[in-house]
C-alpha cells in the first residue's frame, strides 16, 4: 500500500477497484449467460430431434411399420396421453403443452423432453418422449462456471500486475521528486511511462528555477552583508583607535561621540536591513512575545514620555523567527518614540499588538482625514517588510491626534 | 602574548593590529589560508583570529586544520555574516568565540585576554558596583560591557581606584598622569571627560564624581 493511501484515494487503488468490479460483473454475466444459453441450446437441440423422431414415427406408421419403430432406450413414442409413462403423464396433463412444442420435465432420476406432435392439426397425432437418466449425462454448467472463475482470477492477476507496476512507477516518481528537495545523490531509475516522465520533468524544471532564484538571493544577501559590514567595521575600528589616542583636544570629544552614535545607528540599521533579506521562515522557535515586548519597552526608559501598557495577563507565546520579531518590535517602538509628543499606549492581547501615540507638533504633517500616508516613513517601511517576512498583518490608523499601528500575529500563535 | 590574525582586508587588519599593539598584544598577520599554515609551523600562538571568508578558502577549513594540529590554541572567528548557519559552522570547526563585523575592538581585546587567561584564577584588582578592573591584565568591564582605555586613562583610573572613594586632587592627577609635561586645562578636562564617558554607558550610574576645588573621586554614589 502506498504511504499516502491511508486517508486518500490512490491511482492504483482507483484503477484496481474499478477493474475488479468490472471483472466481477463480467464473470457474473458470463455465469448467467452460460447457464441460460446452455439450457436454451439444449432445448432447441432436443426439440429438433423430437420433431425429427415424430415425423419418422408418423412415416413409419404410414408405412405400416408401427410408430414404435423409432423407439430406443431413451426415445419413446406414444399415440395418446394415457400411454405416457406415469411419472410424466400427470405433468403433461396438467400443463397441456401446445402441439409441436417440446417441454422439459425434470424428475429426480430423469430429464424427459416431451413433444406432442401433429403434422397438420391442433390435436397431437403422436407423443415423442426423450428420456435421459440424470446419471448418464454430465452437467457442464459447473464446468462453465469454473471456467468463468478461472478466467476471472487470471484477469485479476493481470490487473494486479498492471496496477502494481503503475503503483511502483508512481512511487518512483514521488521518490525522484523528494530527491529534488533533499538534494540527495544516488542512482536514479528512469520512469517507464512517458506521462509520468513529462510531469516529473516539469516539476524538476520548476524546482530548479526556484532553487536557483533562492540561491541567487542568498548569494546576494551574503555579498551585501559582506560589502556593508566591511566598511562599517573599518569605521568602528577607527573610532576605537581614536579611543586609544591620548591628549585628544577637548573639542574633538563631542565630535567623536557623535560619530560613535551615528556609526552605531548605521550599524543597527544595516543589521536590520540585512535581516530583512534573510529568509525568516527558517529558524522558527517558540518566542515569549510578552517578555520580548517588555524588554523592548525599556527603550522608553530615558524619555519623558508617559508609557501606558495594557498587556494580557497570560503570557503570549508565538512561533516565529525571534530576530525578526525583535526587529519589528524595535522598529515599532522607535517609531513611536520618535514621533510621540507626551504619551505612548501599548496594548497587547492574545492576537495583536497595538501601539498608539500622540503626535509631536512639527514631527510630521498634521494628521488629517486622509491618513493613508501620514507617518509612513522609513520606520513603517521596515515594519511592513518585517511583517511580510513574518506573514503577519498590520495596519495604521490616525484619529483625534492619536497615531496607531496594529500588528496581528494570530497565525503565529504557538 | 602573540596571536595569529588571518584576514584578507588589509586595512581592517592594520587597524586591529594597531589597536591590539596598544593593548600589549603582538600580532602576526597573514591574508590567506596557505600563508597561515606556513607561519604556524614556525610559531606557537596564544590565540588565532580567523576571518570566515578568505581568498583561498573557507576559514572553517583552516580552523579544522588548527584543531588537528594545535588543539590547545583557542580560535576566534570574525565574519561579515550574521546568520545562524555560519555561527554553527564556526563552532563545529572548533571556534571558541565568534564576532560579527562591525565589532568593537575593545570586545575583541577583552575576549582574547579572557581566552588566554582561561584556566587561571582571574582576580579583579578593583571592583566598584558593576565595574570590574584587572590592572595586571588590563581587563576592564562594566556589567557585560567591555571597555578599553588609552594609556593615560589607565593611569588615571589606577590612581582613582587606589584612593577610592576618596577624592583625588587635580594637582595629584596632573603630577601622576603628566609628570614631566605642561598641562593645559583642556587636556585635563579632556582626559576626565573621556574616562567618565568610557566608564558610564547608557543607563549606567555615574561612578566618577567631581567636586569643585576638591578633586575627582571614583565611588558608587555621590555623598
Amino acid at each position: 500500500m502506498l504511504p499516502w493511501t491511508k486517508n486518500s484515494r490512490s491511482m492504483p487503488r482507483f484503477i484496481a477497484s474499478r477493474l475488479y468490479i468490472a471483472l466481477f460483473f463480467i464473470t457474473l454475466a458470463w455465469g448467467i449467460l452460460a447457464t441460460q444459453s446452455y439450457h436454451f441450446a439444449l432445448d432447441d437441440t432436443a426439440e429438433f430431434y423430437l420433431i425429427e423422431d415424430a415425423e419418422n414415427a408418423l412415416f413409419f406408421m404410414s408405412q405400416g411399420l408401427g410408430h414404435d419403430f423409432v423407439n430406443s432406450e431413451f426415445r419413446q413414442s406414444y399415440l395418446t396421453i394415457e400411454q405416457l409413462p406415469a411419472d410424466i403423464k400427470a405433468t403433461v396433463k396438467a400443463n397441456m403443452p401446445p402441439v409441436n412444442q417440446a417441454i422439459l420435465i425434470a424428475s429426480p432420476l430423469y430429464d424427459s423432453y416431451v413433444l406432442p406432435y401433429s403434422s397438420s392439426g391442433e390435436i397431437a397425432d403422436i407423443y415423442i418422449v426423450h428420456r435421459f437418466a440424470k446419471d448418464d449425462s454430465i452437467n457442464i454448467i459447473p464446468y462453465q462456471l469454473l471456467i468463468g472463475l478461472l478466467a476471472f482470477f487470471a484477469l485479476a492477476l493481470v490487473v494486479k500486475f498492471v496496477v502494481t507496476r503503475i503503483g511502483r512507477q508512481t512511487q518512483l516518481m514521488a521518490s525522484k521528486i523528494s530527491r529534488l528537495t533533499s538534494a540527495s545523490n544516488g542512482p536514479e531509475s528512469p520512469l517507464v511511462f512517458a506521462d509520468y516522465q513529462y510531469a516529473f520533468n516539469v516539476i524538476e524544471q520548476y524546482y530548479q528555477a526556484q532553487h536557483q532564484a533562492l540561491s541567487r538571493e542568498k548569494d546576494f544577501a551574503s555579498f551585501l552583508s559582506h560589502e556593508l559590514r566591511q566598511p562599517l567595521a573599518r569605521m568602528t575600528n577607527n573610532l576605537s583607535l581614536l579611543d586609544q589616542i591620548d591628549q585628544l583636544p577637548l573639542r574633538s570629544l563631542a565630535i567623536i561621540a557623535d560619530m560613535k552614535l551615528t556609526n552605531k545607528a548605521l550599524s543597527q540599521l544595516t543589521t536590520m536591513v540585512l535581516q530583512l533579506w534573510q529568509n525568516s521562515t527558517e529558524h522558527k522557535t517558540s518566542v515569549e512575545f510578552t517578555a520580548l515586548l517588555t524588554e523592548h519597552i525599556r527603550l522608553f526608559d530615558e524619555t519623558r514620555l508617559t508609557i501606558d501598557t495594557q498587556i494580557v495577563a497570560s503570557p503570549v507565546t508565538i512561533l516565529a523567527n525571534v530576530n525578526m520579531v525583535a526587529l519589528l518590535l524595535k522598529q515599532l517602538l522607535q517609531n513611536s518614540k520618535q514621533y510621540a509628543a507626551t504619551k505612548v499606549l501599548i496594548e497587547l492581547s492574545a492576537r495583536q499588538l497595538k501601539i498608539s501615540n500622540d503626535v509631536r507638533a512639527g514631527s510630521i504633517e498634521t494628521l488629517s482625514e486622509d491618513s493613508q500616508t501620514h507617518g509612513y516613513g522609513i520606520g513603517l517601511v521596515m515594519v511592513d517588510k518585517a511583517c511580510q517576512q513574518l506573514d503577519w498583518q498590520w495596519q495604521q490608523s490616525a484619529e483625534n491626534n492619536l497615531f496607531s499601528v496594529t500588528v496581528n500575529f494570530s497565525r503565529a500563535r504557538g | 602574548m602573540i596571536v595569529l590574525f588571518v584576514e584578507d582586508d588589509q586595512k581592517l587588519a592594520q587597524q586591529t593590529i594597531d589597536f591590539l599593539a596598544l593593548e600589549d598584544i603582538d600580532v602576526d598577520y597573514v591574508s590567506s589560508i596557505s600563508a597561515a599554515k606556513q607561519v604556524s609551523m614556525a610559531q606557537r600562538y596564544d590565540a588565532i583570529i580567523l576571518d570566515m571568508k578568505l581568498p583561498d578558502g573557507d576559514g572553517t577549513l583552516l580552523a579544522q586544520y588548527f584543531q588537528r594540529d594545535r588543539p590547545e590554541t583557542p580560535i576566534i572567528f570574525l565574519t561579515g555574516q550574521d546568520n545562524i548557519s555560519d555561527k554553527l559552522s564556526a563552532f563545529d570547526a572548533g571556534a571558541l568565540d565568534y564576532l560579527t563585523k562591525p565589532f568593537e575592538l575593545a570586545e575583541l581585546t577583552i575576549r582574547l585576554k579572557l581566552l588566554l587567561t582561561k584556566g587561571r584564577t582571574r582576580q579583579s584588582n578593583f571592583i566598584l558596583a558593576d565595574l570590574s578592573v584587572n590592572f595586571a591584565e588590563k581587563i576592564l568591564s562594566r556589567g557585560k560591557r567591555a571597555i578599553t582605555l588609552s594609556p593615560q586613562q589607565w593611569i588615571l583610573l589606577a590612581l582613582l581606584a587606589q584612593q577610592s572613594p576618596a577624592y583625588v586632587s587635580k594637582q595629584q592627577i596632573i603630577a601622576t598622569v603628566w609628570p614631566d609635561q605642561d598641562v593645559s586645562n583642556d587636556m585635563y578636562k579632556s582626559l576626565l571627560s573621556r574616562l567618565r564617558t568610557n566608564l558610564t554607558g547608557v543607563g549606567e550610574n555615574c561612578l566618577l564624581f567631581s567636586a569643585k576645588k576638591v578633586g575627582v573621586a571614583l565611588r558608587a554614589a555621590m555623598d
